[in-house]
């Protein structure tokens, strides 16, 4: 449409008429001012119109490719292209991965700040207590349940853990991790209704623990390794090998 | 249910003739993120990309993802009859054929109303691919918008060649050749009035004023101007719009055809 954008030295004052003939051979311009289309905002250019064409305008010749001649001397046409030479049409409204990513980010972000725990219940094991079973199937990658407790800082950590240590029926809920190079902790002692906690200690476990940042704050959340069926506990590594820990807990070596 | 506020009605304006210059009429895409907006010219040269981010705004829901097909030359109006400081608020339901613009005054009780019927827009949309650019250059936009003004009185289109010492805009037509070399600055106290290079290989690409001059209607929204060229590839003129997102313009540049 606007293809006759091509570089040639045509005349301020009549542009619109020299694009149209573009396609076809150059006519001999007719200098008569009643047909030139004036440009309202100089008054400069009305004296112009008085004039005749500068002679390199009759010079001009096209070829056949384009190209422009003016005076023997050849201008190259130089042709606007499309942006859809550069950039494929997208027909169906497909998204990039980039996108597919941020949705699933906000995804979690509004599931996180919302507490909702889907697809999950409470099973009582023999022998072990309380654990938890999906109840849909989830596949990898999937995000299945927040770790949720209170972050605290290790110093007030310490305080609690010897606090707890006094009573024997008190389990051990405190998640220690580190985030972009601070030490944090989740504590999820309180008996709170929330199912992250109760999740059961297995060193091939089918979840595997991420942090993320909501609200500036590292909120720990649990991803399924692998595809995970209905009725499957699920399971992760608590990672604590040390020797005080497994002397108190024996399960934590399986 | 659609709903987004803004308080200041006046960005909403300036987008708004920013892009109705290239384009006649856009679809608005809402979702959770946001609203965008992609469409070319009529004469497929340039694309515009606007990023309005759910953030930015004072409220913003979006149930259900919607398309919402505007004629600009009839939003325009419809923005014209509203005061710079309005709160504006965007309503439409989600299968409705019909948006809502409701302004509120700030000083007086005044509450207008305005509805307008959506049009069913058949547009392509271009996968822009990520791209690393050989030169992107930061400007203060006014500046940019100065030469390009300048220049176009001199030839029909500019060509943009960037090298480690500067950036070069020059056209050449009937009446001669003209030249702007502006060259890097470190004033770093003022960033808006800042020239940044950030160049791998110079590039040097051709571009139609015509389009040039449209994309500069933005510079009302932002004080800087970003542009980024690599060899062979559309030139692409960023605003940014303070806490709101982004307005692209994309620009395929001028070949010389080759002789078969």
């Amino acid at each position: 449409m606007v293809r006759a954008t091509a570089v040639e030295p045509t005349t301020p004052l009549m542009p619109k008429r020299r694009q149209k003939m573009t396609c076809q051979e150059i006519l001999p311009s007719p200098s008569t001012p009643h047909r030139i289309e004036l440009r309202r905002d100089s008054s400069e250019d009305i004296k112009k119109i008085a004039k005749p064409l500068p002679p390199a305008v009759k010079g001009r010749r096209r070829l056949k490719n384009g190209d422009v001649i003016v005076n023997g001397q050849q201008i190259k046409a130089i042709e606007n292209h499309k942006l859809t030479e550069y950039f494929p049409v997208r027909r169906s409204v497909r998204k990039t991965t980039k996108t597919v990513l941020e949705e699933k980010q906000r995804n979690l972000e509004l599931i996180l700040k919302k507490g909702i725990e889907e697809g999950l219940e409470i099973r009582i094991f023999e022998g072990k207590g309380r654990g938890i079973v999906a109840s849909k199937d989830f596949v990898k990658g999937d995000f299945v349940i927040e770790y949720s407790g209170d972050l605290i800082d290790p110093i007030e950590a310490k305080l609690r853990e010897e606090q707890y240590s006094r009573d024997q029926n008190t389990g051990c809920y405190m998640y220690y991790f580190k985030h972009n190079g601070q030490q944090y902790c989740v504590d999820a002692t309180a008996e709170s209704g929330k199912l992250g906690r109760l999740v059961n200690h297995s060193r091939n476990g089918n979840l595997m623990t991420r942090t993320l940042m909501i609200d500036n704050k590292p909120r720990l959340v649990l991803i399924a390794k692998e595809n995970i069926k209905i009725g499957e506990e699920v399971l992760y590594d608590y990672g604590d090998r040390s020797k005080e820990s497994l002397q108190h807990h024996p399960w934590l070596a399986y | 249910m659609f709903e987004a506020r803004l308080t200041q009605s006046a960005i909403f304006k300036k987008v708004l003739d920013a892009i109705k210059d290239l384009l006649n009429e856009a679809s608005f895409d809402c979702s959770e993120s946001g609203i965008q907006l992609q469409a070319m010219d009529n004469s497929h040269v340039s694309l515009v990309s606007l990023t309005l981010k759910s953030d930015g705004f004072d409220k913003y829901r979006c149930d259900r993802n919607l398309t919402m097909g505007m004629n600009l030359a009839s939003m325009s109006k419809i923005f014209k009859c509203s005061s710079n400081d309005d709160t504006v608020t965007i309503k439409a339901q989600d299968d409705a054929d019909t948006v809502t613009f409701m302004f509120e005054a700030k000083k007086q009780d005044k509450i207008s109303d305005y509805e307008m019927k959506l049009m069913n827009l058949d547009q392509e949309h271009l996968g822009i691919p990520e791209t690393e650019f050989s030169c992107v250059i930061k400007m203060p936009s006014g500046e940019f918008a100065r030469i390009v003004k300048d220049l176009s009185q001199f030839g029909e289109s500019i060509v943009i060649s960037c090298t480690k010492e500067g950036v070069k805009f020059s056209t050449s037509g009937d009446i001669g050749s003209a030249n702007v070399k502006i060259a890097q600055t470190s004033n770093f106290d003022k960033e808006e009035e800042c020239v940044s290079i950030d160049m791998q290989e110079p590039v040097t690409l051709t571009f139609a004023c015509q389009y040039l001059n449209s994309f500069t209607k933005a510079t009302p929204l932002t004080p800087v101007v970003q542009l980024s060229m690599s060899d062979n590839v559309p030139l692409v003129v960023e605003y940014q719009i303070p806490d709101l997102g982004h307005l692209r313009y994309y620009l395929a540049p001028k070949i010389e055809e080759d002789e078969n």
